[in-house]
């Protein structure tokens, strides 16, 4: 993905190592990011590259820098959104939403057409019982992190 | 073998065929599956790209579950799944994240995580898909395609040659299968871009395909229902962009075992690909009858 990326993996790295804070956060990079991790594997200096990928992501949603690719971190919190309500993922609902919140309802209708006329797309995703549990891990999570946000900031 | 088994979202969905193979074929290799009670989805990229509390959590509760059922070993056949839970163990192993009360943490850290590649080849073996294969598939010469997540990163994966893996050519050569040679078995699909940044994933599923098809392969075999959907469904965008005509089905390495093994096609899921995949149960086996046919 390096040759869509504005900063280059390895840039990024520099970027964290010099403090360059807001260049690491502004950049597509971190988005465009699919976390392969086949840098993390070839890292002659043993940098978890995909690993720092995922914490400036997290980092530039606190932040409240403007994501240089703004439609992922948007698919990521409809995806989410739907494990906090039923506890699974349903791809109909996730495309259907993500269409209706970038305007564009019928960029994969017809792929969603044919994937529905092969048995693909289950409209009816089922629940997971226990919802508490799954709320809890929620809960938790975004209060862990927002003291973890808190901390960095010091 | 009774085994606890994980299918993740997109094995009741957009993978069912993924579902419906590997269930006939571990039935056959005489595996156990038992379906986790209320799994939960694995959080994916979306959890652990934001948040990392998240994605322990959540992968981390179905390893909790099934240490409930009383079993210790969990097979996941989604790549992804798969790393997310190999994850979790790991980290609840190094007393990262927590999950909610009444769940084990300790005992889902200690669960012992499987892909299918893995269970196909560590816990059934090569000899028994061998023995298993009534229908030995000689005519398909598949490009064995590993993507990312079953080999890296190294450290969660703990699987085969993260730089040149070969066990997905072991199954399949224990089936009757000729898998091509090729470079490209590791590279990223761009799976998880697919929806949010469709040209860049478009441009990786065309040099994949384009290799796979200048190394002489008639199908793509997959252990990925990310990579199988999108190298599968952006296949035709991909065909456009390079004015080629790829026409490679792709499917799961379950299937072609299925076919292998004498299983009906159908059952197994094959008429459920966007590139017609039903023919390749002809090709399979085309050699054979030729062969059969010249003596």
């Amino acid at each position: 993905m390096a040759p869509d990326m504005d900063v280059t993996p390895n840039q990024v790295m520099r970027c964290v190592q010099l403090g360059a804070r807001d260049l690491a956060l502004g950049a597509s990079s971190i988005w465009l990011c699919t976390t392969c991790t086949t840098c993390t594997t070839r890292c002659p200096r043993d940098i978890d590259l995909a690993r720092v990928m995922d914490t400036l992501r997290a980092m530039a949603l606190d932040s409240g820098v403007k994501p240089a690719e703004p439609q992922t971190p948007l698919f990521y919190r409809i995806f989410l959104g739907l494990v906090r309500r039923t506890g699974r993922q349903n791809e109909l609902p996730l495309m259907a939403a993500y269409g209706i919140m970038t305007r564009n309802p019928f960029k994969d209708i017809m792929l969603g057409q044919k994937m529905f006329i092969r048995g693909k797309l289950n409209p009816l995703g089922p629940k997971v019982r226990d919802m508490a549990q799954v709320r809890r891990i929620f809960e938790r999570a975004a209060k862990r992190d927002k003291t973890a946000g808190s901390e960095s900031q010091k | 073998m009774r085994i606890a088994y994980y299918p993740g979202c997109s094995l009741h969905a957009s993978a069912k065929e993924f579902d419906l193979s590997t269930r006939a074929v571990c039935a056959a290799l005489g595996l156990e599956l038992v379906e986790i009670e209320d799994w939960n989805c694995c959080g994916a990229t979306a959890a652990h790209a934001i948040n990392d509390d998240l994605a322990i959590g959540l992968a981390g509760r179905n390893l909790a579950l099934a240490t409930r059922q009383g079993l210790g070993a969990v097979l996941a056949p989604c790549a992804a799944c798969f790393g997310r839970l190999k994850y979790a163990a790991k980290a609840l192993a190094a007393g990262h994240g927590e999950l909610p009360d009444g769940l084990d943490a300790r005992a889902a850290a200690q669960v012992r995580v499987y892909n299918i590649l893995d269970a196909l080849l560590n816990l059934a073996g090569a000899d028994a898909i061998k023995r298993c294969a009534a229908k030995p598939i000689t005519g398909l010469r598949p490009a064995a395609y590993y993507g990312c997540l079953l080999v890296r990163p190294p450290e969660i994966a703990e699987f085969d040659d993260p730089e040149n893996p070969t066990s997905m050519e072991k199954i399949l050569t224990a089936a009757g299968a000729q898998p091509v040679e090729w470079y490209h078995k590791l590279e990223c699909c761009g799976a998880s871009l697919a929806v949010t940044n469709t040209p860049s994933a478009v441009r990786l599923v065309a040099e994949i395909l384009a290799h796979a098809k200048s190394a002489g392969a008639n199908c793509i075999a997959v252990a990925c229902p990310m990579c199988q959907t999108n190298l599968d469904t952006r296949q035709a965008a991909a065909a456009a962009r390079l004015g080629d005509d790829f026409d490679l089905p792709v499917v799961y390495i379950t299937e072609l075992l299925g076919v292998a093994f004498g299983l009906d096609p159908a059952k197994l899921g094959l008429g459920r690909h966007i590139v017609d995949a039903m023919r390749l149960t002809r090709a399979a086996f085309a050699v054979t009858e030729a062969a059969a046919s010249g003596d």
